[in-house]
């Protein structure tokens, strides 16, 4: 009951930050930091396992993402997932509890529409195995990796800026 | 000079202490990650704990929570007491069923590496 009670309490509480922060973006831009800058590449490390906070760092992504297009940047986007995450992006409403399996689909659409976008999603593969999880089991967008943090090393140094998302 | 008696009742406990314990590692060592005639096996996340019941439900990969019981003889891994099960973590279990419910021979609480 105390779980639930603190669950929604922080669910509440991450909507108003995200509200404060939608609020205060309308009134800023970031034209000093994309100075001169055509193109960003950036990888998205994404380990939360909690479904709530999940939800929620997709639709910070998403956001992201279209603000820098709308500042007139060309976005190369990678959404590497490893940890706990790993378990939402699985088909069907496999490996998670009953009461994930609404969120669960939440993500699996963003995963779609990611995908669509012609967003690289992947998957470690270490992570997986660790969660007795076979490279079948993984939603047809995802794109199953050997090492997760071989890819935050690869993607670093081809450039790209990594934000985490734990 | 101990006594030859004593020397031989020492000899005997000592011998049982280690054949105890001997075939309790045998038994845990026995237990194969799948399920076999005498024992069940499922891995999955704890669902629900009740510890009024002393009673676990675990949801595997894909089906329905099974509801498992643990007694004393539950041997646990990773966790010491039923207290310290919570939802979500991930576990590996192995049970007989006896008389309808589900008793856990042993229970294995799975790390949480951040990989």
């Amino acid at each position: 009951m105390i779980g639930l009670l603190q669950k929604a309490l922080l669910t509440i509480s991450i909507i108003s930050c995200f509200t404060v922060i939608v609020a205060a973006a309308s009134n800023h831009n970031n034209d000093s930091a994309l100075k001169g800058i055509k193109t960003a590449q950036v990888y998205f490390d994404v380990s939360l396992k909690d479904d709530n906070l999940l939800v929620f760092r997709m639709e910070m992504l998403d956001k992201t993402i279209k603000q820098i297009e709308d500042a007139g940047l060309e976005v190369r986007t990678v959404v590497g997932f490893r940890g706990g995450a790993s378990r939402f992006i699985t088909k069907d409403d496999h490996y998670v509890l009953e009461e994930e399996i609404s969120n669960k689909k939440k993500i699996q659409d963003w995963v779609k529409q990611f995908s669509e976008r012609g967003i690289i999603i992947e998957q470690c593969s270490i992570a997986a195995g660790i969660l007795d999880i076979p490279q079948e089991d993984f939603m047809e967008e995802i794109k199953v990796v050997g090492n997760g943090y071989i890819s935050l090393v690869g993607y670093q140094a081809q450039g790209y800026s990594v934000v985490p998302m734990d | 000079m101990i006594p030859r008696n004593i020397t031989l009742t020492l000899i005997l406990l000592m011998s049982f202490v280690l054949g105890s314990g001997a075939a309790l590692v045998r038994a845990g060592e026995n237990l194969e990650e799948m399920s076999t005639e005498d024992t069940l096996y499922v891995r999955g996340l704890v669902s629900r704990v009740y510890l009024d019941k002393m009673q676990i439900s675990v949801r595997p990969p894909k089906g329905d929570s099974i509801r498992i019981t643990i007694d004393p003889d539950t041997i646990l891994e990773g966790v010491s007491l039923i207290d310290d099960f919570q939802k979500e973590q991930q576990v590996k279990v192995w049970y007989s069923v006896d008389k309808g419910s589900n008793l856990a021979i042993k229970i294995i609480k799975m790390m949480e590496l951040g990989c």
